[in-house]
């Protein structure tokens, strides 16, 4: 059976974790109508427009 | 070897996912949109899709008890006959009440399937709301689709008819006004409509500060949306419920 003569030293190791599981972050986009900050193809949740239709009435904070 | 099954399963035994799918449907034939995980809402809009092509077929009279009857079998309706008077309210009372909000056969093929006469398929539409708190599972909106509530953007059809480079661009640029138009429009239009949408989206607030045990204990009407957002033992208490 094949097995490994070398311990992956914490170079190797850690340059594999860098690469191979790195999170990425979502594609940002900014609401037309409002500006905020959003998701693409997803209702903006800070006033709840989707393609130009009130899709949800969003609850103003505090 | 499952190789080449669509089915999408929802981590459910064959019976969880019926009564699931069934209740996912009567709730959005009685409350005509519902907030649940995107993977449920495309498993329903499946068999959204098929009970209105039962009930656009049922408008015949010659078909009609058999599709209803069909439609009743996929959606686990059981008949009701017997009202009892309750709190000095009369069974008559409660059988027009019932039939008028609950009764999921008579509100399909009464009100929801005519409306889509014209329509081929495609009665639904799913619109993403982006990931809940918690576990993270993408949520979505599940809705009738009705016709000129959404804007049409033709954009999709064109770059197919290659055209060269130059003309699209051109052509994106045109199209994007005229969506900014009707997108304007809608917007008014809708804002009409908001009081409808307000409602909604109380009802799925007032469902998240909840607790899974309180939803529970209250009528029926709350139940479908607590179950679309809760996970396994809401099916159960849902049981329990009908057998009462
Ligand atoms: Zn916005």
């Amino acid at each position: 059976m094949a097995v490994p003569k070398r311990r992956t030293s914490r170079s190797r190791r850690r340059k594999r974790l860098a690469s191979n599981s790195a999170l990425t972050l979502p594609q940002i986009q900014h609401c037309p109508q409002c500006g905020e900050a959003t998701q693409a193809h997803r209702v903006c949740p800070s006033c709840g427009f989707y393609k130009g239709r009130q899709v949800l009435t969003v609850k103003s904070q505090g | 070897m499952r190789h080449r099954k669509r089915t999408a399963k929802l981590g459910r035994t064959s019976e969880h996912r019926t009564a699931l799918l069934a209740n996912l449907v009567c709730s959005l034939i009685k409350h005509r949109r519902i907030r649940t995980t995107l993977a449920k809402a495309k498993a329903a809009r499946v068999v959204a899709d098929k009970i209105v092509t039962l009930g656009k077929k049922g408008q015949e009279k010659d078909s009609s008890i058999q599709c209803r009857r069909l439609v009743a079998a996929r959606l686990q309706q059981q008949p009701r006959h017997h009202f009892a008077k309750h709190n000095g309210v009369s069974g008559k009372v409660q059988r027009d009440e019932w039939r008028q909000n609950e009764d999921v056969v008579r509100i399909l093929f009464e009100d929801i399937a005519p409306g889509f006469a014209e329509r081929s398929g495609g009665y639904t539409r799913v619109i993403k709301l982006g990931r809940r708190r918690g576990d993270a599972a993408e949520m979505a909106i599940l809705e009738w689709v009705k016709d000129g509530d959404m804007p049409v953007r033709e954009s999709k059809n064109k770059p197919k008819a290659k055209a060269s480079k130059a003309e699209v661009v051109t052509e994106e640029v045109v199209e994007e006004s005229t969506t900014e138009e009707v997108a304007e429009e809608a917007a008014t239009e809708e804002a009409v409509e908001e009081a409808v949408t307000e409602e909604t989206t109380e009802e799925v607030a007032s469902d998240e500060t909840e607790t899974p045990e309180e939803a529970a204990a209250e009528g029926t009407t709350e139940e479908p949306e607590a179950k679309s957002e809760e996970s396994d033992d809401e099916p159960k208490s849902a049981d329990e419920k009908k057998s009462d």
